[in-house]
């Protein structure tokens, strides 16, 4: 019974269908780390401050350091957990422009969601190029770390293809299959999700949320996936006004 | 899209069931969120958290799909029920103290971390059980306008609930009131939220008496013809 979704995706699809089902689910799934990764990215490191007066460091809090206007200067304690906020030295100025392309590129998204809508026979052309773009901003962190701006921009590519495929995938599916099979295949997209979920917190711990091999490896995975989509057959898209699940 | 907006205004059924829905994703997302700052990792493990947080997003999706296969007439009221569960649960939280110091106890902080989890799956179930009945909630061509709108007005929300926790806060109320409120609102609507079944109660009476009208109309045609034949026969 509660694998009910699981038989009616296996039998109610075709080949064809059940390959892109699975491909637009592991698109869809790709997007969680962006999202619920923010919590390992940014997680606040252990600092310790300096006062101008002593050259001795003590335990001081990002928090604190950034709100008071001081000459003390901070730096990571090398015992903090790894995040990329500590591996960068990415602390209070920096770190909050960089949340802010990300939530900026996030809006500039989800108003193109609604004023620059997909044709309907254009969306898994759509979903590739947003796949790319998913891509190469995963791999642009890694590789122009050095400059901040490149970092915001990336942070920002990131949140603006993140909000159209996270709107767009289900859009896909809803509007190709109807009864049972869509149902299913809702339910495979949503658990697609979780299951990425679960794969990126459990690779982050194993790997110390070593940043470059998390994005390295989440860009090639978008990447193979925005490929393959190219090749994938797109059901017809039903006009029926009415369908009903 | 401003075509299926104004067709919106028109369908005002549709309008109702997309404005109830994209408010109940939006309070999704504020609950999560509230949480997430408010209570930060509780352990103060991110791993854990996000862990769990993860293992109930599969769950509520073998859930959902249970609930789908069983309660699949009266979703509307399971939509509703869960809301109303969701509005007592973040009202829990405010038993919850502003700050978890080291010397909170234990066994309240493993409390506290599985109201949370509850939250996260109610939230997450919601979320599911509309995404996969969307269809059936919007018709097919509005899926598009909740799915931008619920995402929109999130984002947006999302960037004030910073703010809204510091008003609360100075006004010495708990900011998990405004979650509170935005489920008990949610939960209100969801009453009134129209599923195709209540239309179909009209369209078929009106189906069933046309096609009655017409069956009756077509044995009306089919004696006078039979008449007209006996007579000719006669």
């Amino acid at each position: 019974m509660v694998f009910s979704f699981f038989s009616d995706f296996y039998y109610y699809s075709t080949f064809p269908e059940k390959k892109f089902i699975i491909t637009v689910s592991l698109m869809y799934g790709l997007i969680a780390p962006s999202l619920i990764g923010f919590a390992v990215w940014f997680k606040a490191p252990q600092c310790l401050c300096q006062s101008p007066d002593s050259e001795e460091y003590f335990r001081c809090f990002e928090k604190d350091f950034c709100n008071k206007n001081t000459d003390m200067t901070i730096k990571i304690d090398e015992i903090s957990s790894p995040s990329i906020s500590a591996t960068l030295g990415l602390l209070c100025g920096m770190k909050n422009s960089l949340l802010q392309s990300y939530f900026l590129g996030g809006i500039l998204g989800c108003l193109a969601n609604i004023f620059l809508p997909i044709p309907a026979h254009k969306r898994k052309l759509a979903l590739v190029f947003f796949g790319l773009i998913q891509a190469f901003a995963n791999f642009s962190v890694v590789f122009t770390y050095e400059s901040t701006r490149s970092l915001q921009l990336s942070f920002a590519a990131i949140a603006f293809s993140l909000m159209i495929l996270h709107a767009n995938c289900p859009l896909i599916i809803n509007e190709a299959f109807v009864g049972d099979l869509a149902k299913a295949a809702t339910s495979v997209l949503l658990m697609g999700w979780g299951v990425m979920g679960l794969i990126y917190v459990i690779f982050a711990y194993f790997n110390d949320a070593d940043f470059f091999r998390c994005f390295t490896f989440i860009g090639f995975i978008n990447l193979a996936n925005s490929l393959h989509l190219i090749f994938q057959n797109e059901p017809d898209v039903i006009e029926q006004l009415a369908a009903k699940v | 899209m401003g075509s299926l907006l104004l067709d919106v205004i028109k369908e005002k059924n549709i309008g109702f069931n997309i404005l109830a829905y994209v408010l109940a994703w939006t309070t999704f997302a504020i609950t999560y969120n509230l949480v997430n700052l408010k209570l930060g990792a509780i352990g103060g493990n991110v791993y854990l958290t996000l862990l769990t947080f993860s293992i109930l997003e599969v769950s509520a999706t073998f859930i959902g799909s249970t609930i789908v296969t069983n309660y699949k007439e009266n979703l509307r009221e399971v939509i509703r029920y869960i809301m109303i569960f969701e509005t007592l649960l973040t009202a829990a939280f405010y038993f919850a103290p502003f700050e978890i110091s080291d010397d909170f106890p234990k066994w309240k902080t493993w409390i506290l971390f599985f109201l949370m989890a509850l939250v996260k799956l109610g939230s997450d179930l919601v979320n599911n059980l509309i995404s996969v009945f969307a269809q059936k909630i919007f018709k097919i061509r509005y899926v598009k306008l909740y799915l931008a709108f619920s995402r929109l007005s999130s984002r947006l929300i999302l960037f004030k609930v910073p703010v809204i926790i510091i008003y609360f806060e100075k006004h010495g109320l708990h900011p998990f009131l405004f979650g509170t409120m935005c489920w008990m609102v949610c939960s209100l609507l969801a009453m009134d939220v129209k599923m195709p079944e209540d239309e179909d109660v009209v369209h078929s009476e009106a189906l069933e008496k046309r096609r009655k009208s017409s069956k009756d109309l077509g044995v009306l045609v089919e004696g006078m013809k039979m008449e007209f034949d006996n007579k000719k026969r006669q």
